[in-house]
């Protein structure tokens, strides 16, 4: 029957009102509601007598939802009679009536009504949860200048997590922008986060700059950061889009994958412009730049086999594989916003085939598909040639004359990457390199608990 | 190779072993690394009761471990093999029981503190899908 009633509200038939009116008597008080929500939708005079007598029934949610319905139905003059509501027990009849009175009443009413709201909105007590949960929904359904001011608290400061929700979904519906900043802190917890991203979401443009801003600080949390492309790819708009471009500069890659999967996701939706293909191109060769780095660091440190299985292999060495795969895969994405999206599917699909011949088809397919600087510049990221051929060609594409295991580790202890850089500590303990020490010792202060770990351990080797 | 007390980087140099988080990056080891501890056992000491809840996955630093069904030698688990991976996942009761064979060294990863970071970050979800449906294309 609630299905049916879910049909019937999309429906256009004269008959319908005449069917779903007789579920405001049938036994289930879902049914009742739900029939009750449909005539709040669709307002027929000729039933706010049955309407009333719902007001009277022995559930809550029928109680409330006949309030919705008659004010739906009567505005103005449903007032009075729903006045007396504004005291009664029940969060969710109480915040009907409220609603009602924002919407309808005229200044003594609204006065009331935000009197009632307020009760609710400050009882802190546990008791007062499903009322402050009700006092949310309330802001998500009308607008008041001091609505904003109290939806913040709740979400910055209210104990309770379903109350915290509550207050997220209603500042999405409403828009605030002084609430912005309050819905990033919640994309940190695990307990808000879909919520927070939801509201934001729905935000739309107006969150646009601050979300940007955020991305782009060091200030914030990273797992905030990290978040933070997924919204922008949903908002989809120009500027979230243009937000997503300028980020690929970042130097953190994990966010760096956020943002090329939230770019390739938008591009099915939104032609580039000229600037963000150039902005792509040159985030693309940055990314080849980066993988002919690794690579060649692989190669000094490692030896010419890419492919040795992982087992006894060493955290770097799988570190830096994993890390020029990332590169790859964000070189593939970032290829499906300016190439047909269809041929660079075909192409990744190739790439991890088990089939040797079907990579070197995907292989042979991009290219004759990649033209200008993105194939000279790119595409032997995708070239499968091996040992010192492959490292004198990365070496040339980095205008390097010559490049060994000290310069490598120097490189990567240098690097952004925090795991990266304490998997180079490591090795340099591995490999006893004493030269290195002073470069060790540097890490023995440091403020991350990992490579300062790894440095007290390393520096007792060497 | 490890010494008894280990650095985080070592946990993840090892964690990285571990076949149900071969395709975890080194940021998500780290984190399942501070939520390992670790544990020694004496020979002949009980690690899980058959029939008891899976509610940690020891991973064998060192030592060996014997699986036993009905009071039957089943298996022995070595170094860098998993005890109870899939009974974290599920919470299943212990399908054997497992006893120490000589000294063991391991880390314990508890089910709810591992369930607790999944819920955190998706990527760490997809990374142990991958590992199952692998297992489940190979018929394991």
């Amino acid at each position: 029957v609630l299905f049916g009633l879910e049909l019937a509200e999309k429906l256009d038939s004269k008959a319908v009102p005449h069917v779903i009116r007789n579920l405001l008597r049938h036994p289930s008080p879902a049914v009742r509601g739900r029939a009750l929500r449909f005539f709040a939708h669709r307002p027929d005079a000729a039933i706010v007598h049955e309407i009333t007598g719902l007001l009277k029934d022995n559930n809550h949610l029928v109680r409330a939802e006949a309030i919705h319905a008659l004010c739906g139905i009567m505005k103005k003059d449903a007032i009075p009679i729903t006045r007396p509501y504004l005291e009664d027990p029940d969060a969710e009849v109480k915040r009907a009536a409220i609603v009602g009175l924002l919407q309808y009443g005229n200044t003594g009413a609204r006065d009331l009504a935000l009197a009632a709201f307020r009760q609710m909105v400050n009882d802190r007590s546990c008791k007062g949860e499903r009322g402050r949960m009700e006092a949310a929904r309330v802001m998500g359904e009308c607008d008041n200048s001091e609505f904003a001011r109290h939806l913040g608290r709740l979400i910055r400061e209210d104990s309770s997590v379903p109350v915290v929700r509550e207050a997220i979904l209603a500042a999405g519906k409403r828009k605030y922008p002084e609430l912005i900043s309050d819905l990033l802190l919640r994309l940190r917890c695990k307990n808000t986060k879909r919520e927070a991203r939801w509201a934001l979401m729905g935000y739309g443009e107006i969150a646009v700059e601050e979300l940007k801003i955020s991305l782009f600080s060091s200030a914030t949390v990273r797992d905030i950061r990290l978040d933070i492309p997924r919204v922008l790819g949903k908002i989809g708009s120009k500027a979230a889009g243009d937000a997503l471009l300028a980020g690929l500069t970042l130097q953190d890659e994990s966010i760096r994958d956020n943002i090329t999967v939230a770019l390739e996701e938008m591009a099915h939706r939104f032609p580039l412009s000229e600037k963000g293909r150039q902005r792509i191109e040159s985030a693309m060769i940055s990314e080849a730049k980066a993988y002919y780095r690794r690579s060649a660091a692989l190669f000094v440190l490692f030896g010419h086999d890419e492919r040795l299985p992982a087992e006894g292999a060493r955290l770097l060495r799988e570190m830096l594989l994993r890390s020029m795969e990332d590169a790859r895969g964000r070189i593939l994405r970032l290829l499906s916003t300016i190439y047909p999206a269809g041929d660079i599917q075909l192409v990744r699909a190739s790439l991890q085939s088990e089939d040797a011949a079907r990579r070197g088809y995907g292989i042979e397919f991009l290219d004759h598909l990649l033209f200008g600087n993105i194939k000279r510049d790119v595409f032997p990221v995708f070239d499968d040639s091996h040992g010192p051929r492959r490292f004198k060609k990365f070496l040339e594409l980095l205008t390097i004359d010559r490049y060994d295991p000290e310069a490598a580790l120097r490189d990567i202890l240098t690097c952004e990457d925090t795991w990266l850089r304490a998997a180079a500590i490591w090795e340099i303990g591995v490999r006893r390199l004493r030269k290195f020490r002073g470069d060790i010792q540097g890490f023995l202060n440091c403020d991350h608990p990992v490579l300062k770990e790894a440095a007290e351990v390393v520096i007792t080797r060497i | 190779m490890f010494q008894n007390k280990l650095t985080t980087i070592e946990k993840v140099i090892f964690l990285n072993s571990v076949d149900i988080f071969a395709h975890a990056t080194v940021d998500q080891l780290g984190q399942i690394a501070g939520l390992t501890e670790e544990v020694q056992l004496e020979p002949g000491q009980l690690i899980f009761r058959e029939g008891e809840p899976g509610e940690a996955l020891y991973l064998l630093i060192s030592g060996r471990a014997l699986l036993q069904k009905n009071g039957e030698p089943v298996s022995e688990i070595g170094e860098r093999e998993p005890l109870g991976t899939l009974g974290v996942l599920d919470f299943h009761p212990r399908f054997y029981t497992a006893t120490a064979i000589d000294h063991v060294h391991a880390l314990k990863l508890n089910a709810r503190d591992f369930h607790d970071l999944l819920s955190l970050d998706i990527e760490i979800v997809k990374a142990v899908f991958k590992v199952l449906c692998r297992r489940l294309r190979e018929g394991r």
